[in-house]
């Protein structure tokens, strides 16, 4: 057989009570070298004898390719209770060889993995833990609003500051963006409308249908996805980070509590803030279905602005304004609610972050849908 | 004459959830006392330290301060225990969106009804006494870690605080700073008669400035050993204490 210098290799030989294992060659890890499970199969090892020693005389090179066959050789030979001489392993290898077995003592303490649970086992922890989040949910909310009950009592230590960078990351920074996404969502809806309208003849009715849905719907709407995107992560990674950087405890221990100094001035900030951009959002919107009007239609300015008059009113403005203010807090509740319970690590923050967006459009949508319940009973 | 114990913990039970971390956890801490909480990572040791401050209540059994129960107390008397209280973070735990000053100033707006200049002079002072004179300005991220802490000093002890806790204070420290950090803790000792606990598991730091030092054991989940330090070395007959005081390993030192 050719043998290879370069390779590793494995010789057994017994004398009496003693198995002798002689390791030769090569062993490093960009090599493959047997695995000790892979040499039993091979010869049957006589599992009478007493001693297991290894003997390394023509071994050239190793590192931790053959740390890994020498315990895996170590634990068959314990678990026959075989005496493992590595007397004659080089210096360092023996001391190596001794190392390992520290480990394994700190860890008897740790938990055993389970195994893989039953269906009804999922399904019951599932139930568990997500009955156990909505308490958390509510707890927090709960917390918020007694918050608020001591700002207005004047007992709660708020950060202005706070609600005010709230209000201006919401607010001017955030004017790009909204304008942009309205302003095409104007568009849109005007070259949707007037193209179905063309075919009824009653293209005219294009200001009244862009203008509506977007002073109803779309402005709120689109302004909450944004700022859920941009404020609500924010929000959660800033908390979350705090709270991993012990800041939160801080708050705590110097009698201050977090909710008063962190959430509540975000809250009030996007409540006031949301419905403000919403205001500009909805003329954004308009402007792009004029501009559609203008150059499709060939309507007027000045009829498109007196159809949009005629057509949204007061009423119409301030459903779509209340609901915004209501989706700003969302956003920051979720926001809020994600970075305190954030994971104390790094990985938690990101989720925690995603988290907010992801609860945040959830909780919009859903109370979107509330809201248009609502308001049809109600008839505005 | 028998004086109430400034600290006391009576059979202490800490648990995350169903996972018991710590149980029959009892010591006492006297006025003007230096504290170390002892044992290897993953002991309990910051859970511990975590209930004392009463970032989270205990499982069961209690912590007295100068007789007091602190879970048991109302939010007023709870308030007043804690403006009696530093506390050192390991990392520090400033508050990255404010300067050092306004960190440090921080608890005295709080508390006191102190002018602006006078809380800046305090301020002032507190921030030389720990090394960073003209740094008010700065803030957190611009510091390295070892001044973030010295600055979380600042202002912990901002108030004059009758009981200072430390989590693992020397971590992260080069020796020399770490051994300026231990003189401190036993100048203030000395000097304002504060009581102190100390997370720790730097031997030199815990045989330097420990009165007292009670060493937890992840494995029995208590209180394995109580006493001096010097003498728990010199007398232990536990092989665990030993060896942990005297960074002698067993069978895998080599």
């Amino acid at each position: 057989m050719f043998q290879n210098p370069y390779t590793s290799q494995v010789q057994l030989e017994e004398t009496g009570d003693i198995l002798v294992i002689r390791l030769m060659g090569v062993w490093v890890l960009d090599r493959s070298a047997p695995s000790f499970d892979e040499f039993l199969k091979k010869g049957a090892l006589p599992a009478e004898a007493k001693e297991l020693m290894l003997e390394t005389k023509n071994l050239e090179d190793w590192d931790s390719s053959l740390l890994v066959f020498l315990n895996q050789a170590r634990e068959w030979a314990d678990g026959r209770s075989m005496r493992f001489n590595c007397d004659c392993l080089p210096d360092g290898l023996g001391r190596l060889m001794l190392q390992p077995q520290s480990a394994v003592d700190s860890r008897t303490e740790a938990k055993e993995p389970e195994g893989h649970p039953g269906f009804a086992e999922e399904v019951g922890k599932y139930t568990i833990t997500h009955w156990r989040d909505v308490r958390v949910y509510a707890d927090f909310l709960g917390e918020i609003l007694l918050s608020g009950v001591r700002l207005i009592g004047g007992k709660a230590r708020m950060r202005w500051v706070d609600c005010f960078r709230a209000m201006q990351d919401t607010g001017p920074m955030a004017l790009p963006i909204v304008g942009l996404i309205s302003f095409l969502i104007g568009v849109t809806l005007a070259f949707q409308a007037a193209d179905l309208l063309k075919d009824f003849g009653s293209e005219y009715f294009t200001p009244a249908f862009v203008g509506l849905a977007m002073v109803r719907e779309m402005g709120p709407i689109m302004t909450g996805i944004v700022l859920a995107g941009r404020t609500g992560a924010a929000f959660a990674s800033t908390i979350g980070s705090m709270k991993v950087a012990e800041e939160i405890d801080a708050l705590r221990t110097m009698g201050v509590s977090p909710v008063d100094y962190l959430v509540l001035p975000r809250v009030i900030g996007l409540s006031i803030m949301t419905p403000l951009m919403v205001i500009y959002a909805d003329a954004l919107g308009i402007l792009g279905g004029m501009l559609v009007s203008k150059l499709k239609l060939n309507m007027p300015i000045q009829t498109y602005v007196q159809e949009i008059f005629l057509n949204i009113d007061l009423t119409d403005i301030c459903s779509g304004l209340l609901k915004s203010a209501v989706f700003g807090m969302i956003i920051a509740y979720s926001g809020c609610l994600r970075g305190m319970n954030c994971d104390t690590s790094s990985t938690g923050v990101g989720r925690a972050t995603t988290s907010a967006v992801v609860t945040s459009l959830l909780l919009i949508i859903i109370s979107n849908s509330i809201f248009a319940v609502i308001y049809s009973i109600y008839n505005i | 004459m028998s004086e109430i114990p400034h600290i006391e913990v009576k059979d202490l039970e800490c648990a995350y959830g169903d996972y018991l971390v710590l149980e029959h956890v009892s010591f006492q801490v006297n006025r003007a006392e230096i504290l170390v909480i002892m044992g290897r990572s993953g002991c309990g040791k910051s859970t511990l330290l975590k209930h004392m401050i009463g970032l989270r209540d205990p499982a069961s059994g209690q912590v007295l301060y100068g007789g007091k129960d602190f879970a048991a107390s109302s939010d007023a008397e709870r308030d007043a225990l804690l403006r009696k209280f530093g506390v050192l973070y390991q990392s520090g735990a400033l508050w990255s969106s404010m300067t050092l000053e306004e960190n440090v100033a921080f608890p005295l707006e709080e508390y006191t009804n102190l002018k602006s200049s006078q809380i800046r002079d305090v301020v002032d002072m507190k921030l030389s006494q720990v090394g960073l004179k003209g740094f008010q300005q700065f803030y957190p991220a611009e510091l390295s870690g070892g001044m973030r802490k010295r600055a979380g000093l600042a202002r912990a002890m901002a108030l004059d605080p009758e009981i200072l806790f430390f989590d693992e204070p020397s971590s992260g420290l080069d020796p020399v700073s770490s051994k300026r950090l231990d003189d401190l803790i036993l100048n203030l000792r000395d000097i304002f008669n504060t009581t102190v606990v100390v997370v720790s598991h730097e031997l030199d730091s815990i045989f330097a400035i420990a009165d007292q030092a009670i060493m937890l054991s992840p494995q029995k989940k208590t209180v394995i050993a109580k006493g001096n330090p010097h003498d728990l070395l010199r007398d232990s007959g536990d092989g665990v204490v030993k060896e942990f005081l005297s960074r002698k390993g067993g069978r895998f030192a080599g």
